[in-house]
C-alpha cells in the first residue's frame, strides 16, 4: 500500500515540478506548484506528519499560492519573450544540473538507503506539536511575531496605493509581456508617464528617473 | 518497503528543479515560484528525517519554514508589484538599469 | 506548565526593547498627526536604539543560556550586540539627516530598522539553527523592504528585487544544509551537534560526507549574505540602488551578524569537518579580495565602488576565518567592529553629498569638495584611510590582527595575497581623496547644511575609528576572551 501511494503521489509531485519548469506562462507554473504541494501533503501524511500535511494545504497551498495567483492575475503576467542568451544558457545549464542531480541522488541512496520508512511507525499528534511550540520552541514561536510584523509593514509600504500627488488620473500602460486593462492600471495606480500619452513601447527608460523627479516637484 | 533515500532523492529532485527554474525562467514571478519549489523540497527532507529519527523537531522546523515562506511571499510579491509599477515589465532581462 | 525564569528576560533585553519600540513606532504611524509623524518616529527610534544599547550592559551581566539552550549570552553575543546596535543608532541618526531631504520620512522606515536590528541581535546570540534561520530571515526581509524604500525610483525597486530574489535563493540553500545537519545528528543545537555522533539512519560509506555536504550548502547560503565571492553578484547593484543610509546599514549590521553566525556554525557545529570547509573559505577569500579590488578600480559611481570595496573586505575577514582558531575569531571580531564604523561613516558622507534623488554619486561630483565642505570631506578622508589600513586608524589594527592570525596559522600565501590586495585597494580610495582636495569643481553641487544629526554621526564614527586605532588593546582583549568562551 505504502509503496503504491509513494510512487503515485511522488510521481504527481515530480510531474508538477517538471511542468512548472516547462510551462512558460507564470499562471501555469503557479498552478503546477499547487499540484506539487498537494502531492507533498499526501507524502507528509504517509510520513506521519498530519499537522504539517494540513497546514501545507491550508496555509501554503491555500493562502500563499492564492496570493501568488492574485498577483499574477493583477499584473496580467503573460508569456515572456525568450532571448537568445537564455537559450544558450539553457543548453549548457540543463545537462549540468542533471549531472549534479545524479551525483546528489547517488549520494543520498548510499548514505540513507539502509533505513526503511514504515508508515505508521511514527505519528505526530497535533497535541504534541502544540506542546512543543509552547515549551521547547517558545522563543522561535514568539520571535516569528516580529517576522510577521516586518512582512506586513513591508508589504503595505511597498505595494499600497498612495494618494496621487499630481492630481492627474492614472493612464493605462502596457505591461511589456501582456495587454493590460484599465482596471489593472487603476489598481496599480501607475503614475502618469512623464513623456505624455499612452505608452506604446515601454523601452528601458533610464531617463524616467530624473524626469520623474521633475514631475514630482517639491510638493511631496 | 520504501527506503528513506527515496524520499530524500525526491526532495533533491524538487530542489534541483527549483534551482533550474531560478536560473532559466525569464519572468520574475516564475523565478519566485521556483524558489518556493526549492523550499518545498527542503520541507520534504525535514519531514522525512523527522519520521526516520522519531523526533518532532523536524515537523516544527517545517512549521517555521512555512511561516517564513508566508512572510517572504507577502514581501516578495509587494516588491514585484513595486517593480512593475516602476518599470512596466516583468521580464528579468529588462532589470538592467544598473550595469557592471 | 513551567514559567519562564526572570533571567531569560534579562538575557534578551536588548531585543525586547527594540521590538517594543518598533511596535510603538507602528502605533505612532497609525495614530499621530500627519505632519510630524515621521520626525516623532525618528526621535522615538533614536531613544529606542539608545536604550537598547544600554540594555546590552544588562544582558552582559547575565551570561548564560536561555529558552531551552536556544539563545546564549556570552562575550561573543555581547560584542556583536554592541557593534550592531551601535550601527543602528548611527543609521537612525543618518536617516534623520537624509530622509527629510528626500521627503520620505515615515515612521515605518524606523520601525523596519529596529525590527531588522532585532533579527540581527537574535542572530548573534542564537545557538540553535531554527532560531538562526528565523532571525536571519527577519533581518533579511526588513532589509529587502528598506532597499526598495524609494519605491518611485526604478533603481531602488530593482535593487530590492535583486536582493530579494538572490537572498531567498541563498536562504533555500542554507535551509537544505540545516536539514542535512538535522538528519545526520538528530539535533539542531550547535553545541549538541558538535558533541553528537551520527544517527543510526546514516549508513554506508558516506556517513561523514553528509556533514560535509551540509557545510557546503550552508556556506553557499551564508556566502551570499556576507557578499563573499563567488556569491557577490548582487552587491554592487543593490548597494547602488538602495537609499544611501540603507546601504550603510546593509553593509554593516547584517554583514557583521551574518559573519557571527558563520563563525558560530562553522567553528562549533562543523568543527570536525574543518579540514574540508577550510578550502572553501580559502578560495572564497582569494576570489573576494581580488574580484572586489579589481572591480572597484573600474568604478566611477562611488556607491558601487564602496560596494566592491566591501566585497574585498569580506575577503580579508575570510582570511582570518581560514586561520581556524581563537586568534582568527578575535581578529574577525575586531575587524568587523572597525569595518562597521568606517563603512557607515563613508556611506554617511556619501548620503550627505548625494542630495535630492541621489543625483551626486559620481566620483567626479566630489571634485573640490574638500575646501567647500571641509568637515565632511575630512571625515570621509579619514574613513578612506582607515579602509586602506593607514596606522592610527581602526582599519590598520584590523588588518594587522587578520594578517597576524593568518601567519600564525602558517597561511603565508594567503597573507601575501591579502597584503598585495590592500596595497592595490589604496589606489581607488586615494583617488577619491585626490578628487576631494586636488581637483577644481566642474559644477556647483548644493549639499545640504550639516544638521545636528549628521554631526553626531560623524563624531560617533570618527571617534570609534580613532579609538580602535589608538587604543585597540581593550577591545582586542575582550574579543579574545569572547572567542575562547564561544568555543567552549
Amino acid at each position: 500500500m505504502h509503496p503504491a501511494l509513494f510512487f503515485i503521489f511522488g510521481g504527481i509531485a515530480l510531474a508538477g515540478a517538471i511542468n512548472l519548469l516547462v510551462q512558460r506562462a507564470p499562471i501555469y507554473s503557479a498552478l503546477s506548484l499547487v499540484a506539487v504541494m498537494g502531492a507533498l501533503a499526501v507524502l507528509f501524511l504517509l510520513l506521519g506528519a498530519e499537522f504539517i500535511a494540513f497546514i501545507q494545504i491550508i496555509v501554503y497551498a491555500g493562502a500563499i499560492m492564492v496570493l501568488f495567483v492574485f498577483v499574477i492575475m493583477l499584473l496580467n503576467a503573460d508569456v515572456p519573450e525568450p532571448t537568445r542568451r537564455s537559450k544558450v544558457a539553457q543548453a549548457i545549464g540543463y545537462p549540468v544540473m542533471a549531472l549534479l542531480l545524479v551525483e546528489l541522488a547517488g549520494f543520498f541512496a548510499a548514505a540513507f538507503g539502509a533505513t526503511p520508512v514504515r508508515t505508521g511507525g511514527y505519528l505526530v499528534q497535533v497535541a504534541a506539536v502544540g506542546q512543543a511550540l509552547f515549551h521547547e520552541f517558545l522563543l522561535p514561536f514568539e520571535v516569528t511575531s516580529v517576522l510577521f510584523l516586518v512582512g506586513v509593514t513591508g508589504a503595505v509600504l511597498l505595494a499600497a496605493r498612495r494618494e496621487e500627488r499630481h492630481g492627474a488620473a492614472p493612464r493605462a500602460t502596457r505591461v511589456h509581456a501582456g495587454v493590460p486593462t484599465r482596471a489593472m492600471a487603476e489598481a496599480l495606480s501607475v503614475p502618469p508617464n512623464a513623456m505624455g500619452g499612452a505608452v506604446i513601447e515601454p523601452a528601458p527608460q533610464p531617463e524616467s528617473e530624473p524626469a520623474h523627479a521633475r514631475a514630482q516637484g517639491d510638493g511631496r | 518497503m520504501i527506503p528513506l533515500s527515496y524520499y530524500l532523492i525526491l526532495s533533491a529532485i524538487l530542489f534541483c528543479i527549483g534551482v533550474a527554474g531560478f536560473f532559466f525562467k525569464r519572468d520574475i514571478v516564475s523565478i519566485f515560484i521556483s524558489i518556493e519549489l526549492m523550499l518545498n523540497g527542503v520541507n520534504l527532507a525535514f519531514v522525512a528525517f523527522s519520521h526516520a529519527l522519531h523526533s518532532i523537531s523536524g515537523n516544527l522546523f517545517v512549521f517555521f519554514v512555512m511561516v517564513v515562506a508566508a512572510a517572504e511571499a507577502a514581501v516578495g510579491l509587494a516588491i514585484i508589484i513595486a517593480v512593475v509599477r516602476a518599470r512596466q515589465t516583468l521580464n528579468v532581462d529588462r532589470m538592467d538599469l544598473m550595469k557592471l | 506548565m513551567s514559567l519562564v525564569p526572570a533571567e531569560f528576560y534579562w538575557r534578551i533585553l536588548p531585543e525586547l526593547v527594540l521590538a517594543g519600540f518598533g511596535a510603538v513606532l507602528m502605533l505612532i504611524e497609525g495614530g499621530g498627526r500627519a505632519g510630524n509623524r515621521g520626525r516623532l518616529g525618528a526621535y522615538v527610534a533614536l531613544l529606542g536604539s539608545l536604550l537598547a544599547f544600554g540594555a546590552v550592559f544588562i544582558q552582559a551581566a547575565n551570561p548564560g543560556d536561555a529558552f531551552q539552550h536556544m539563545f546564549r549570552v556570552d562575550g561573543f553575543t555581547v560584542f556583536f550586540d554592541f557593534v550592531i546596535i551601535g550601527a543602528t543608532v548611527v543609521v537612525v541618526l543618518l536617516s534623520m539627516d537624509y530622509l527629510p531631504t528626500q521627503h520620505l520620512e515615515r515612521g515605518e522606515f524606523y520601525a523596519l530598522l529596529l525590527f531588522g536590528t532585532v533579527g540581527m541581535t537574535f542572530m548573534v546570540g542564537s545557538v540553535e539553527l531554527i532560531m538562526i534561520f528565523i532571525s536571519l530571515e527577519i533581518s533579511s526581509i526588513s532589509t529587502y523592504v528598506l532597499a526598495g524604500y524609494r519605491r518611485h525610483a526604478p533603481r531602488s525597486t530593482e535593487s530590492s528585487l535583486k536582493y530579494f530574489l538572490l537572498g531567498s535563493f541563498a536562504t533555500a540553500f542554507f535551509l537544505y544544509g540545516i536539514a542535512l545537519v538535522y538528519g545526520a545528528t538528530g539535533t539542531t543545537q550547535l553545541y549538541d551537534v558538535a558533541r553528537a555522533s551520527l544517527t543510526p539512519i546514516v549508513g554506508g560509506g558516506e556517513a561523514d560526507r553528509v556533514l560535509l555536504l551540509a557545510g557546503a550548502l550552508m556556506f553557499i547560503g551564508l556566502g551570499f549574505k556576507v557578499s563573499a565571492a563567488p556569491f557577490q553578484v548582487w552587491t554592487p547593484d543593490v548597494y547602488e540602488g538602495a537609499p544611501a543610509p540603507v546601504t550603510g546599514f546593509m553593509s554593516a549590521g547584517p554583514k557583521a551578524a551574518a559573519f557571527a553566525i558563520f563563525l558560530r556554525i562553522f567553528y562549533v557545529a562543523l568543527h570536525s569537518s574543518g579540514h574540508a570547509w577550510f578550502w572553501m573559505v580559502y578560495v572564497a577569500a582569494i576570489l573576494s579580495m581580488c574580484l572586489g579590488n579589481i572591480a572597484a578600480l573600474l568604478q566611477t559611481n562611488i556607491k558601487r565602488m564602496l560596494a566592491y570595496s566591501s566585497i574585498a573586505h569580506a575577503g580579508y575577514v575570510l582570511v582570518a576565518f581560514a586561520a581556524l582558531g581563537p586568534e582568527g575569531i578575535s581578529a574577525v571580531m575586531f575587524y568587523l567592529a572597525a569595518y562597521v564604523a568606517m563603512n557607515i561613516g563613508a556611506f554617511a558622507v556619501v548620503s550627505h553629498f548625494a542630495h535630492r534623488e541621489e543625483r551626486y554619486v559620481d566620483v567626479k561630483d566630489y571634485a573640490g569638495l574638500g575646501f567647500r565642505f571641509p568637515v565632511p570631506a575630512f571625515c570621509l578622508s579619514l574613513f578612506l584611510f582607515s579602509l586602506i589600513g593607514v596606522p592610527l586608524t581602526g582599519g590598520f589594527f584590523g588588518k594587522l590582527y587578520v594578517f597576524r592570525a593568518a601567519l600564525d596559522a602558517h597561511l603565508v600565501g594567503l597573507t601575501v595575497i591579502a597584503v598585495l590586495n590592500s596595497a592595490l585597494a589604496a589606489f581607488y580610495y586615494l583617488r577619491v581623496v585626490v578628487f576631494l582636495y586636488m581637483r577644481q569643481p566642474a559644477e556647483e553641487i548644493a549639499a545640504p547644511p550639516m544638521t545636528g544629526a549628521f554631526s553626531l554621526v560623524m563624531i560617533a564614527c570618527v571617534a570609534v575609528v580613532i579609538w580602535l586605532g589608538v587604543f585597540p588593546n581593550r577591545v582586542l582583549e575582550f574579543a579574545s576572551r569572547s572567542a575562547a568562551q564561544m568555543l567552549r
